[in-house]
């Protein structure tokens, strides 16, 4: 490639790298974080899940069946059960919806009963618009960073479209540094960490550049493609293949369509449904279910499966007598290969489609995408403070270090505390209550350590400081689940309890070493300078 | 079983990384064994996860192993 393109790319690299560098760090680590949210740490932030995530059959088949006596016959008509996997609520949930209304509501109205996992007691119940039964349903820390990783909680679509959007520059900024990066096969293992900090991060960038290229590539491909698919996909594939109408390009790609009622009555036999799907797919987790029509002759049920062998998460259709019709993708029956990999785009995001091996390597890969902007940004910086004519001085450059640990270490810092507060909203407040904390505990632990950032002080104390109460919010974790939590180390009722909380405390204790052994200079470009 | 495969997929793509990392085997030695441990781990994966599940995390797993092998054995190039 001629050496005027190469430096073209370079600088579109540079400054695609420069410019969001910092968003693309918040995108990042909320990410990697995110993976673990379901069903793990949603499992490790709700007591109810800890007992128990799998419930009889014969028990939903029976709850099923007694409630749907109790509500009013136009609520029959869709029936969705959402297991207690730990992927969506935390009690087992029925919602009995009329997609009509009823004498109270004109719109979509649900009856909702939702039950303790292990002892199946009825803990809560709602009677309302079924919109704003899923907008106020309850959430947790892991929910929380996993959402705001969705969209920021910039709301949609200006959410969305931003992170889409990240995801295109994450995309270029891979490609772009491949190009640029020539010895692409001599350095996958250079990391000179004994000649200076400088050629360490400059390495590092290297090295997580070319080793993470192509989880980068996809995470950066299909991040803007979940981001902007809705915003910009729809309305343009709607426009070319619908003339326009985007309820028709809906309803041709829905899967579950609705059902002839026939009025002649037959027991749908659920229970022996979730059996056949549990012994057909072993390994998969039953996420949801999904009855139309139920005990009628007409009546047809859906099962929502995610892992397995399948790396798609499946939807399995079932006739109410129990007979298997189909397995099929989420986007239904539809034939061709672009559909396959739309629905493996999916699980390359969010790396859920088998176990937790592969949730933890999504983790890692995750977490040096979000060190690769920071790495480009320091590197940069660097650059502008060396040789005989510097475009920064000492204290530009004090402040931009102040201002990415601010605004990046800031955001670690809020997300670790959300954990700790977690314990102490499982222990004082009930439920749903919940969700008024963890949006002003998050943005204003974040914003007050960014305003930090404009007090007059080294950046290596400011980054010292933000190690050692990122550790300490993680350490705090363990010693208040044994005092006030329902499950922990000490009475050991749950393993995943005690295997997350040890983490916590592990990851903690790092942080806790590494801001210790972090020594403080007096002087912030020596170093820079004599590169 | 399953924890016996995927200890052995990722133990064959440590021994590749660490054999393409290695300076004094010829490029032949090299292609040939990181081709036998590519495979075997590929082998190993699919076995767990299925064809395309095996498939995808044997490439993200060569990725975690080349990235940790790179900060854990560090190397200087050749003049420093």
């Amino acid at each position: 490639m001629k050496s005027i393109t190469l430096k073209k790319l370079f600088l579109m690299h540079s400054w695609v790298g420069v410019l969001t560098a910092v968003l693309l760090f918040i995108v990042a680590f909320s990410g990697a974080l995110a993976v673990l949210s379901r069903p793990e740490l949603k499992i490790w932030a709700n007591p109810e899940l800890q007992s128990t995530q799998i419930v009889p059959s014969s028990d939903i088949n029976t709850l099923v069946n007694q409630y749907y006596k109790q509500v009013p016959s136009a609520f029959g008509e869709n029936i969705h059960v959402f297991m207690p996997s730990g992927h969506n609520f935390y009690l087992l949930t029925l919602v009995f919806e009329s997609h009509h209304g009823d004498e109270n509501y004109s719109q979509e109205v649900a009856r909702v009963f939702q039950f303790h996992p292990d002892s199946l007691a009825l803990v809560d119940s709602y009677y309302g618009p079924s919109k704003e039964f899923y907008a106020n349903k309850k959430t947790d820390a892991p929910s929380y960073i996993g959402e705001f990783h969705a969209d920021l909680h910039l709301g949609r679509p200006i959410g969305l479209i931003l992170t889409g959007f990240l995801g295109l520059t994450l995309l270029k900024s891979a490609v772009t540094g491949l190009f640029i990066h020539r010895k692409m096969f001599k350095e996958l293992f250079t990391f000179r960490r004994s000649k200076g900090l400088d050629i360490a991060i400059s390495d590092a960038h290297k090295v997580m550049g070319i080793w993470g290229s192509v989880f980068n590539i996809v995470i950066g491909f299909t991040g803007a493609f979940l981001g902007l698919a809705t915003i910009i996909l729809l309305p343009a594939a709607a426009f070319v293949s619908f003339g326009g109408d985007q309820d028709k390009l809906i309803e041709t790609f829905t899967a579950i369509p609705e059902p002839v009622v026939s009025h002649i009555e037959q027991p749908t036999n659920i229970d022996a449904i979730l059996e056949n799907a549990k012994s057909r797919f072993p390994k998969a987790v039953i996420i949801d279910a999904t009855i139309m029509a139920n005990n009628d002759a007409n009546a047809q049920v859906y099962l929502r499966l995610l892992g397995g062998e399948a790396v798609a998460s499946q939807l399995l259709h079932y006739r109410g007598d129990g007979e298997f019709v189909k397995s099929m993708s989420s986007f239904g029956d539809i034939s061709g290969i672009s559909i396959k990999v739309i629905e493996v785009l999916f699980p390359l995001h969010f790396g859920n489609f088998a176990g937790i091996f592969i949730k933890l390597l999504w983790v890692i890969l995750g977490l040096t995408t979000a060190l690769l902007p920071l790495s480009g940004m320091m590197m940069w910086l660097s650059k502008r403070t060396r040789g005989s004519n510097p475009t920064l001085s000492v204290q530009a450059y004090t402040r931009w270090n102040r201002f990415i640990i601010g605004s990046c270490g800031g955001l670690v810092l809020a997300s670790f505390v959300l954990f700790p507060l977690q314990i102490v909203l499982n222990y004082s407040v009930d439920g749903a209550l919940q969700n008024a904390f963890f949006g002003p505990v998050f943005f204003y632990s974040w914003l007050g350590w960014l305003l930090v950032s404009l007090l007059p002080m080294h950046h290596t104390f400011y980054f010292k400081l933000t190690l050692l109460l990122c550790g300490a919010a993680l350490s705090a974790v363990m010693p208040l689940n044994i005092l006030i939590g329902q499950n922990n180390i000490m009475n050991f009722n749950s393993a995943l309890v005690v295997i997350v909380d040890s983490l916590f405390m592990l990851i903690g204790l790092t942080f806790i070493w590494a801001g210790l052994k972090l020594k403080l200079t007096k002087q912030p470009i020596l170093e820079a300078q004599t590169v | 079983m399953n924890i016996t495969l995927i200890f052995c997929a990722v133990l064959s793509l440590v021994f590749m990384t660490l054999i393409i990392r290695k300076n004094a085997s010829s490029k032949i030695i090299k292609v040939i064994y990181s081709l036998i441990s590519l495979i075997i781990s590929f082998v190993c994966f699919a076995n767990v996860y299925g064809l395309l599940g095996g498939i995808i995390t044997g490439v993200a797993c060569l990725m975690c192993v080349g990235l940790l092998t790179a900060f854990i054995t560090g190397k200087a190039l050749k003049g420093y």
